[in-house]
């Protein structure tokens, strides 16, 4: 470690040898063992989010004639006025929503996580390939915690489905409860109302599944991913759970070829047995919200749903690592020719 | 501008050079191959840039993505290790611009995003006075070097640590940080001449 810079010609330059040697003390450092995989999949994560805000910002672009924009903007205003009116006239008691909806807004943070039908037998399909098939001893409370939710859910599930209690009924259940419970309530509602119509159907399907004890594959499925989950770091967890179907299956494959990787290359244990997945990391610094009433998520996430603003890092020194939200205003920059001459 | 058979030769000789260009290409095992191969030098740099391991961990990830996000763009014209030094000291420069306007909106700067970046501690160990003698330990010395190298200001630290763990010539680091090379050698210059004033106690302690 006693190199000194040189000149171009390579000559040695003297006059930074007398400290050159005291800086030999410092040591090297070593990044964490998962720093590489947490890199890379925050890579993949980060291009995949901008390559969709690209295509936005090219659509934004098109080009518009400043003659031929002003009939359509009336049609659009016109079919909004009508929208408004209409929808005044015909819209259903909000109260009423959210009181059909009850049983999936209480139960909204596992049916997310769980995400869809179709992730979940894909899961199942594919579960002897992945780590945590039996939860290891850290695991063990997260893994109850599962199975006293997926209880709650069984039985809030037969008793919607069965006795069909009138609107009146959870209406006034609902007044019973605590401030705090209500408040959640009211957040997970809100962010349920904001789903799309899709996303609710397929949370609706994945609550059927779930709640029905024949599904018994599929619900190990959701298990072992509420594990996998858990074993990753807390601020990964709300990005790992906002991906789609693929995205998640993406993620394991990537997942389990990485860690095969680091085995081979760092000593580490194989893929799997009690080794913590780390996520994508939380691209635009948290911003979560959705209300748990029942299901605060994967244990350590929990001390309040909302994250950082977009845009914002979340809270330091806590002894995990806030993944970096890069900067937009400055590319990187082009490589220069340094040394062509 | 590099003629093309100087870039030919410098991506055939130089392995990250070839692990860039398949990443380019879309091959996301080589940005695998390409961040391990990079992270510990790196860390390392930000480590004593900043002081603070978890800084110097997010820093270096910051540059990966950067790499990431400017892959299609990437032509070999310069030697990759400067490249990626050039986005190193743009990180850096971030983080500092960073902390002075939370400075300026009032927020306390944290340990890791202030201009001296070395903990207190490491200060306090350094100015205490403990006498050359007691330089027995290793750790001290570290301590000491780390403190004179919070002393320099934040192109000094940088052009002294990309010469000194990173090996880079005058040239280079005058690439990586955008400056001329007599700026370089002049920027040395006095960063040697403050770190000399700092360690000079304990380097004539330590040999007699």
């Amino acid at each position: 470690m006693s190199h000194e810079p040189s000149d171009g010609t390579g000559k040695p330059a003297d006059d930074l040898h007398d400290v050159w040697e005291a800086l030999d003390v410092l040591p090297r450092a070593a990044a964490s063992v998962d720093m590489a995989a947490t890199t890379v999949d925050l890579a993949a994560v980060t291009a995949d989010r901008r390559g969709v805000g690209d295509t936005l910002r090219r659509g934004m672009r098109l080009p518009v004639s400043p003659r031929g924009w002003l009939r359509p903007a009336l049609a659009v205003a016109g079919s909004l006025l009508v929208g408004v009116v209409l929808g005044r006239v015909t819209a259903p008691d909000p109260d009423r929503i959210v009181l059909e909806s009850l049983p999936l807004i209480r139960h909204l943070g596992l049916l997310r996580e769980a995400g869809s039908v179709t992730f979940l037998k894909s899961l199942a399909a594919r579960r002897s390939q992945l780590p945590l098939r039996q939860p290891p001893g850290f695991l063990q409370d997260d893994a109850a915690e599962f199975n006293a939710a997926l209880a709650e859910l069984e039985q809030d599930h037969a008793l919607g489905a069965a006795a069909r209690p009138h609107l009146d009924e959870r209406r006034e259940a609902m007044a019973a409860l605590a401030a705090d419970e209500l408040d959640a309530i009211e957040l997970a509602a809100t962010t349920f109302q904001d789903l799309p119509m899709a996303k609710r159907g397929d949370l609706a399907a994945v609550a059927a599944v779930l709640a029905n004890p024949a599904q018994d594959e599929l619900r190990a499925a959701a298990r072992l991913w509420h594990l996998i989950i858990a074993a990753s770091d807390p601020p990964d967890r709300k990005n790992i759970i906002d991906l789609d179907a693929d995205e998640r299956l993406e993620w394991l494959e990537r997942r389990s070829r990485w860690r095969e990787l680091m085995s081979e290359r760092r000593g580490l244990p194989p893929a799997g047995e009690g080794v913590p997945p780390r996520g994508p990391g939380p691209a635009g610094g948290g911003g979560g919200g959705e209300g748990r009433p029942r299901w605060q998520g994967p244990r350590g996430e929990r001390g309040g749903p909302n994250g950082p603003p977009p845009g914002e890092r979340g809270p330091r020194g806590d002894g995990s690592r806030p993944r970096p939200q890069p900067p937009e205003r400055r590319e990187p920059p082009t490589p220069r020719d340094s040394d062509a001459s | 501008m590099a003629t093309d058979s100087t870039m030919l030769r410098r991506t055939a000789s130089d392995p990250s050079t070839q692990l860039m260009l398949r990443v380019r290409d879309g091959d996301a095992d080589a940005f695998a191959d390409l961040v391990v191969a990079w992270q510990d030098r790196l860390v390392t740099l930000f480590l004593h840039h900043t002081g603070d391991h978890a800084t110097a961990e997010d820093l270096t990830q910051e540059v990966f993505l950067r790499v990431y996000r400017a892959r299609s763009t990437y032509q070999p014209t310069a030697k990759f290790t400067t490249w990626i030094h050039t986005i190193a000291n743009n990180v850096a420069s971030d983080l500092r611009q960073r902390a002075y306007r939370r400075l300026e909106r009032g927020v306390p700067a944290t340990a890791s995003a202030s201009s001296s970046a070395i903990g207190l501690d490491q200060l306090a160990v350094a100015a205490s006075g403990f006498l050359p003698a007691r330089l027995a330990d290793r750790s001290e010395l570290q301590a000491v070097v780390r403190a004179a190298i919070a002393g320099l200001n934040e192109r000094q630290r940088m052009a002294v640590l990309l010469a000194k763990f990173e090996q880079c010539s005058y040239e280079e680091i005058a690439t990586a940080m955008g400056l001329t090379v007599p700026a370089v050698k002049s920027l040395l210059f006095r960063a040697r001449d403050q770190l000399r004033v700092a360690l000079e106690p304990y380097l004539q302690g330590d040999a007699s």
